[in-house]
Parts: structure tokens; C-alpha cells; sequence
């Protein structure tokens, strides 16, 4: 056996031991910027990440970016789903767990903390 | 702020933004010359003189794309590092990339704690898995190292850092990294 | 592989497999076919999961629920609540120690969630049977990519950076020792795994071997090519058959995927491995007594130096580790010397498995960085001491170790800390104790089991062990004198100093530790002819309270040798002294809390 031809079972056999859903279509990016880390954006992605590893999902995405430039209900993320952004604001850990559980897993927004799309400023 | 921590997510948030590949955090605790040192280096895009004097000025930022204003979060860190008897150090090269340091006094009253520098890491790894993340930590004569690009090879090509196996691959390969 | 929605990981540890696991599977695959979800939800057979008292365990993916004490009968209930309706069946979840709340999952079980898994992180996860599932999760890829790309001394220096010590109880530097036998002239050499796992209650290495035998395999194969060995033993005791079997047919599954035989990865590196099965005396732990067994001699230790890395196998260089310390190189190779530096104490890197067992709620296998307090152990993982009674001591390292008492409980595990109060590491055992223990028959416990397994061959430890057992057994009979106490150190002294091996020099370790701790108990048992801790029969006699007495007869009836009567007129039974044998069944069967114990 070859190192690559190793590697390229691994790769097999990992797809055979992950549960997986369906494909990767959710992306959720977290603002990140000075406004939001200090509102406690960290612990929001932290919160995310948990549940999503908790509840095994494998078909969301997760990206940070600095500011959305909505400073004033950090922190803030954004859903995106094949063309569809919903933003959420004013969140807390247990904010992010029920969009992990409601949105992505359930398909229901959790209403009582979206606000809607960005301000483009330009 | 009310943790180092976080100061070191800002700082490093302005290093993701400005499309760095690399990104080198080092953080040294040192009890013997009552110093704690933070720098937080990248190979991102870079300021000119001109744009460094003005992201220093406090609430001063380039505001030339709006959406990724650069510069409170330096600001802030250099209050806190001179409000605790220290100061920080901005260097950086257009096309090259950013060099922070700032130091303080340990003992300061004002100084603020560490805090989770684990889920520090932890949230820029996992949110910007192409950035090639390494962190030190020193503390007298201890060290902990952090590289995500080790985990990456841990992983193989088939698994993300995201994934649920690349999160526990991840929390893993941080155990060493203080988080209070 | 098809993708299944649901995963149910069952233990199959050999805990589990005692209690019942086998019986569960079967049920459960029947019954997942009879309700058409065969091809939904894969039945995953795994190694210990560590919670050995709650068998027969269930752990169901993704959700991670934690199911204990699963009976076949319960299986087609649980099916339904779980896989159809959707909900997690109650009735088999864990109850918090602190709480009383139920836990649906692993990770809210602080038996789980406080522990840190490197040596373990694959048991309980993978089917220890199936090389694709070891493969999946990288395996193999450490010994590639060493292979391929590196060097010998790439390895150890890796792994001296680390700062791994030897899990079988001495806590040699692994990387001196890997350098010592690359080292040493010789052209033919050996590697050796040591799964003569002895001490009474220990069984993390039976449980890597059951749940993970590649993960061995692949670090005594890099151990070969760092030390440049072409052939491995692993000697293992016959009493471990689940070990013995998944490690056979490990090491067939790695032979046929070409990691085993020759010229591995298309190098010039060719390695191999047999397995030596032992009839399992405990001193053929000692490596120099191994490595005559493995030759197919008598399994009595030698004196050292030599030290098996110069002369071991057949007079030739010999790298020796156990099987714990062998778990630990693959992450090292994987992530770092430096990574696993990080981990532990200043001078005890990395994790270490404990074997959780006594007086405690949560019993079984748990991994927690070095320097992890006891407290942490006994009280967050552990659950505490149940039924409302107070933690006494601790004995680490089995017959070998010593004592910790409460006052040091807050004491962090790691090899200094724990030699500074007088005990060690060794091997991993941990026995919880509460007032109910008594620190004088735990010390003649394990003289006995010395005595039992001392080889004979060199007097101090053949003789002394067994002259040592004499005195602690005068003392719990209450028959000894003051004069014997010192006698006892006496003798301790003598064996530790001239025995021939490791099993002689600390066979006096619990005994020395217990008078250092509670000699006060001792000197009750001598002086006062009684056993605080009610434990020793001959010092302790049982009577029954009348005043308490119902005059139900149970204890009569009960009592083996008659020695129950009633007393004349009156609805009330009386213990003849003279001819109770403290057998204490009066004392379990009696429902009012009358029979005494003093």
C-alpha cells in the first residue's frame, strides 16, 4: 500500500462512519467585528458550533466576517439558504442553539430575533 | 472588552479582513517581569503610514469599504495596554502584511483578565478555516502551541474543519490553550 | 457504505459482554428488521465505553443518548420511543448523583464530559473489529507518513518533546528509552508491548486492546521503524481472551491491508507482529521475567542492569512499553510532541487512564490530564462516595501504591505529587475507600495477593512477604503486641531494600502507607483490640438491641449456625457470643435496624 492510496481510503471509509444529512446548503456567517465581539458574538459562534457538532449537522457552513455595520443590535448573523439571507440580531447563546434547532434543522425562523436584511450603505 | 481575549479576536478579525493567509498569535504571561505580551501578526494586505496614523486616532477608521471598518478595535487595545502601564506597537507594509504588539503590567488592578483564549481561537479557526491559524502561549516556563494547519493534516482532505469530527479534532488540538 | 440516519454504538467491552451485551445486540437487530429500520440504523459493536457499572450500554448517534442497564426486554420498547417516535426512552436514561435529574445525553454525563480522551478517544467509538472504521478516523496514516516522510530520529525526537513517560507504573522517559534501544549496537532488535496487566482492578490496557487494538499495532510498528526492529511481540494473559482474539484478528486485518509484513508503504521498512500469550502471574509484568517468558523460559525477573534496551529478547536490544504508553504515539506523531507537552503537568505530560473502583458512585475507566486532582476524580467524575458516607482514602498503583487520605485530596495526580505523599501512579488503579474500609485488612489484601504472586526466587521477597502477611493477619485477629508494629516497619523496610524486582521492592508500599496514614487504626486493632472500622471479624461482635427487637425470628432462622435464641417470656432474640461465627447475615437480613455491630 501506497501513503496515497491511504489517504484516498480514509476518505471512503470516513464517508461510511459520518452520519450524514443532506447536502451542504446552509451557510451562516457571524459578524465579527469590534461592535460584535464585545456584544459577545464569540460566545454566540461558540454556541453555534456546539449544537451544530451536537445535533451532528454536516450541512451548514459557518463563516465569520468583521462588521455588517449594524452596531446597534450586535450580535448579529446571517442565515443564507439558496438565495434566501434572514439576519438575526440582538442574540445570545441560547438565541444561536434555537436558530441551530428551529431554522436550520426545523426550517421555521425563530421569529422573535430576526431583523430583517442589511442596510446597504454605499 | 473585558478580556484579552477578545482584544486578541478584534485584532485578529482585522487580519481575516484584510485577507491574510497566515496568522500568528502569541501570547506570554510572564510573572517574573510582571509583563503579560500579546502580538498578533498576518500576512494580510497591509496599511500605508498614512492609514496606520489614522486607524490609531480612537474611532478613527478606514472607512473606504464601509462594511469593514478597521481600527476601533486597535484603538481600544493601546487604551488598555496604557491604562495598564504598558503600550502597543503597530507595524505594518502595504502588500506585506500587520505586525500588533502590545504589552502590559501583570499585576495591574485595571488590567483585564485573559479570559477564554481557547474559544478565541476556537472562533477564528472554525470561521475562517482557509486562514492558516497558529497561536503560543507562554506562561514562565510553560508553552502550549495551537496550529490549525496540523489539524488540518490531522483531518485529511476528506473532513472540514467544521465538521463534527473536525470541531472534536479541533477542541482536542486546543486542550493545552487556557480558557479563563 | 450506505448512509444510515442513526447510529447505535452498543458496548461491548468485557464488562458489558458479562453483564449481558451480547443478548441486546441480538434483540436489537431483530428487532430494528421487524420494524423495517435494518437500513436506517446500523448496530455498531465498540469497545469499553468506560462506565462499567451501568452495562449493558447503548450510546445512539447523532443525538449522542446514553442508555444504561438495557435489558433484551427493553429493547422493542425503546425502538419505538427512540427510532419511531422520536423521542428518547426515559425509564433507561441516568440519573445525575447530584440532581436527580434524568441525563439523556453522553456529554451532559459529567461521568463523560469532565474526562479528556486521547489513549481512549477511539474506545467506545469504532468497531474494534473493523480495520475501515480504525482507518476512517486516520488510522494508519501516522505510521504512512513516518514512514514516507521522516526519520528515526524525526520520531524521538518528537516524542521527547512530548515529555511521555511509561504507563506501566515506573514512568521512564518514552523518548530516551526509544533512543536508548535505536541507540545500541546490534543488528537484529525488538519491540515489545506489555499487556500483563496484574494489578487487582486495573484494566485500562484489556480495554484499549478490546476497543482498539490498531491504534497498538500502528505505534509499535512506528516503534520498529524508529528503533530499527523488524519483529514485535505482544504479551498478553491468557485471562484476557476478548483481547487476545480482537488483537488476532488486528493484526490479520493489518497484515492482509499491507501496514503489517514487508516493506510497508513501499519502503525498505519491513515489520511484523505475534502475540505471546501468558498464563498471567503477576511478575511476569516485570519486563525482565516478560521477556524470559516470551522466550519460552520460566517468567522469573533477573537483576538489571543489563537493561533490556542493551540485552533484552534473546540477548538482543529490546524496547519495552506497555500498552497504555504505546496508545498515546499516534496522537503524538499526529499533532506534536508539542500538542501533547501541553497537556498534563510541568513533569507528567499528557492523560492518564484511571481505574475507578470501590466505594463510588460512577465505577469504571476514566482519562483526565495529568495533575487532575483527586477531588475532581472522586467528586465530579466519579459521583462521590454513595450512600451517605465519607471518603476515606484512596490506594493508586494496586499492590504496589499506596494510600491517599482525605486531608490530600486535593492532591493532583501526577507522579511527583503522588510520590511526595507516598504512593505512585503505577499503573492506573484507583479504589475508592469510605469509613466502612478498613486500612488494616486493605493492606493485608494485598500482602495476600504478593504473597500469592511472588516468583520464589529471591528470599527477602519470598519469605518477607509472606512474614509480613503473618503480622498484619496477628494484628486484624487482635492478637498482636506493640513489639510486632515495629517488627512490621522492620521487615518492610528489609523487603523494599533487598528485593531482587520491582514486584519485592513495593510489595511493603500499602502497608507503609497505611501506618503512615492510619496508624492510629492500628494501634486500636493492637491496644484496643478493636476494628474502627468494623470490619475485622475476630474485633468485632454483633448483639442485638432488644429495645429495637420486634421478635420477627428472621435472624434465627437465618443464622448458620444457630446460635440465635429467644429469650424466655418475651417476643425478643439474644446472640450467643460464644458460638457466633460474625458471619454478620443477622445483621443484613434484619429489617429494624436491630442486630448491632460493635
Amino acid at each position: 500500500m501506497k501513503l496515497s492510496e491511504l489517504q484516498e481510503w480514509r476518505e471512503r471509509a470516513a464517508r461510511g462512519i459520518s452520519v450524514r444529512g443532506e447536502q451542504k446548503d446552509w451557510r451562516i456567517v457571524v459578524s465579527m467585528g469590534t461592535s460584535g465581539i464585545a456584544a459577545g458574538a464569540r460566545e454566540v459562534m461558540r454556541a453555534l458550533m456546539d449544537e451544530i457538532e451536537r445535533q451532528e449537522l454536516e450541512n451548514v457552513e459557518v463563516a465569520l466576517t468583521g462588521s455588517l455595520g449594524m452596531d446597534d443590535v450586535e450580535p448579529v448573523l446571517r442565515v443564507e439558504r439558496a438565495g434566501e439571507t434572514i439576519v438575526y440580531g440582538n442574540l445570545d447563546p441560547d438565541a444561536a442553539r434555537r436558530i441551530v434547532t428551529e431554522h436550520i434543522r426545523q426550517g421555521r425562523k425563530v421569529e422573535r430575533y430576526v431583523i430583517g436584511l442589511p442596510k446597504e450603505k454605499e | 472588552m473585558d478580556e484579552i481575549a477578545l482584544h486578541i479576536l478584534d485584532i485578529a478579525m482585522n487580519a481575516v479582513t484584510a485577507g491574510a493567509r497566515r496568522l500568528e498569535i502569541a501570547v506570554h504571561e510572564d510573572h517574573e517581569r510582571d509583563r503579560l505580551e500579546v502580538r498578533v501578526a498576518d500576512d494580510g494586505k497591509g496599511m500605508d503610514a498614512e492609514q496606520l496614523r489614522r486607524v490609531l486616532e480612537q474611532f478613527a477608521s478606514d472607512k473606504s469599504g464601509r462594511r469593514h471598518p478597521i481600527g476601533l478595535g486597535l484603538a481600544l487595545l493601546e487604551q488598555t495596554a496604557e491604562a495598564c502601564g504598558g503600550q502597543m506597537r503597530v507595524a505594518s507594509r502595504p502588500g506585506r502584511g500587520t505586525e500588533v504588539a502590545a504589552w502590559m503590567r501583570l499585576s495591574h488592578v485595571d488590567r483585564p483578565p485573559l479570559g477564554d483564549l481557547k474559544d478565541t481561537v476556537f472562533a477564528l479557526c472554525v470561521g475562517a478555516p482557509d486562514v492558516d491559524m497558529a497561536l503560543t502561549y507562554r506562561r514562565n516556563g510553560w508553552t502550549a502551541r495551537f496550529g490549525s494547519a496540523a489539524v488540518r493534516r490531522e483531518l485529511g482532505p476528506g473532513q472540514s474543519l467544521q465538521s463534527p469530527v473536525g470541531l472534536r479534532a479541533v477542541r482536542r488540538a486546543l486542550l493545552g490553550v487556557p480558557d479563563s | 457504505m450506505p448512509a444510515y440516519r442513526s447510529t447505535v454504538l452498543l458496548c461491548a467491552g468485557g464488562g458489558c459482554i458479562s453483564c449481558g451485551c451480547l443478548p441486546v445486540r441480538e434483540a436489537m437487530e431483530a428487532e430494528l428488521k421487524r420494524r423495517n429500520l435494518a437500513d436506517e440504523v446500523r448496530v455498531v459493536q465498540t469497545g469499553c465505553v468506560g462506565s462499567c457499572d451501568l452495562g449493558p450500554v447503548l450510546i445512539v448517534y447523532p443525538d449522542e443518548v446514553f442508555y444504561q442497564k438495557v435489558s433484551p426486554g427493553d429493547v422493542p420498547k425503546l425502538v419505538d420511543e427512540h427510532f419511531l417516535k422520536g423521542r428518547v426512552f426515559e425509564r433507561l436514561l441516568v440519573k445525575s448523583a447530584e440532581t436527580d435529574n434524568l441525563i439523556a445525553t453522553q456529554r451532559e454525563f459529567a461521568f463523560f464530559n469532565k474526562q479528556v480522551k486521547i489513549v481512549l478517544e477511539n474506545c467506545g467509538v469504532i468497531d474494534p473489529e473493523n480495520i475501515e472504521e480504525y482507518v476512517a478516523r486516520g488510522g494508519y496514516l501516522a505510521l504512512g507518513q513516518v514512514i514516507s516522510e521522516r526519520t528515526p530520529e524525526w520520531v524521538i525526537e518528537e516524542l521527547k518533546k512530548s515529555g511521555l513517560r511509561g504507563r506501566g507504573g515506573a514512568g521512564f522517559p518514552a523518548g530516551t528509552k526509544w533512543d536508548f534501544v535505536r541507540k545500541a549496537p546490534g543488528e537484529r532488535k525488538y519491540v515489545v508491548c506489555n499487556a500483563d496487566e496484574g494489578d487487582p482492578g486495573a484494566f485500562m490496557d484489556r480495554s484499549v486492546l478490546e476497543g482498539d487494538p490498531h491504534r497498538v499495532l500502528e505505534a509499535m510498528a512506528i516503534a520498529g521503524f524508529a528503533a530499527s526492529a523488524d519483529q514485535g511481540y505482544i504479551y498478553v494473559r491468557a485471562e484476557y481472551p476478548l483481547a487476545i482474539r480482537r488483537t488476532r484478528r488486528a493484526i490479520q486485518q493489518a497484515r492482509e491491508a499491507g501496514f503489517l509484513g514487508r516493506n510497508l508503504f513501499e519502503s525498505s521498512f519491513s515489520f511484523d507482529i505475534d502475540i505471546r500469550v501468558g498464563a498471567g502471574a503477576f511478575v511476569c509484568g516485570e519486563e525482565t521475567a516478560l521477556l524470559a517468558s516470551i522466550e519460552g523460559k520460566r517468567g522469573i525477573p533477573r537483576p538489571r542492569p543489563p537493561f533490556p534496551a542493551v540485552s533484552g529478547l534473546w540477548g538482543k536490544p529490546t524496547l519495552i512499553n506497555n500498552v497504555e504508553t504505546y496508545a498515546c504515539i499516534v496522537p503524538i506523531i499526529t499533532r506534536g510532541g508539542d500538542w501533547y507537552a501541553s497537556i498534563g503537568t510541568e513533569k507528567s505530560k499528557g492523560t492518564k487512564v484511571f481505574a475507578l473502583a470501590g466505594k463510588i458512585r460512577n465505577t469504571g475507566l476514566v482519562e483526565v490530564p495529568m495533575g487532575t486532582t483527586l477531588r475532581e476524580i472522586v467528586y465530579d467524575i466519579g459521583g462521590g462516595v454513595p450512600n451517605g458516607r465519607k471518603f476515606k482514602a484512596a490506594q493508586t498503583g494496586g499492590p504496589s501504591g499506596g494510600c491517599i487520605p482525605a486531608e490530600h485530596l486535593d492532591i493532583p495526580m501526577d507522579y511527583e505529587s503522588l510520590a511526595k505523599v507516598g504512593s505512585i501512579v503505577g499503573s492506573g488503579g484507583l479504589i475508592i475507600m469510605d469509613e466502612d474500609s478498613c486500612m488494616v485488612d486493605v493492606a493485608k489484601f494485598f500482602m495476600e495477593f504478593c504473597t500469592d504472586e511472588s516468583c520464589g526466587k529471591c528470599p527477602p521477597c519470598r519469605v518477607g512477604t509472606r512474614q509480613i502477611y503473618g503480622l498484619l493477619d496477628k494484628i486484624t485477629k487482635g492478637e498482636a503486641r506493640i513489639e510486632d508494629l515495629h517488627l512490621l516497619e522492620e521487615l518492610c523496610g528489609m523487603v523494599k531494600e533487598s528485593s531482587l524486582c520491582g514486584l519485592g521492592q513495593t510489595a511493603p508500599n500499602p502497608v507503609l502507607s497505611t501506618l503512615r496514614y492510619f496508624r492510629d487504626e492500628y494501634l486500636e486493632h493492637i491496644v484496643d483490640r478493636r476494628c474502627p472500622a468494623k470490619v475485622c471479624p475476630s474485633l468485632i461482635r454483633y448483639s442485638i438491641d432488644e429495645a429495637a427487637c420486634t421478635g420477627c425470628s428472621l435472624c434465627a432462622r437465618n443464622c448458620p449456625e444457630n446460635t440465635i435464641f429467644k429469650v424466655e417470656d418475651q417476643k425478643k432474640y439474644r446472640i450467643d457470643p460464644a458460638r457466633c461465627v460474625k458471619c454478620g447475615v443477622c445483621f443484613d437480613v434484619c429489617r429494624f435496624g436491630a442486630v448491632v455491630k460493635s
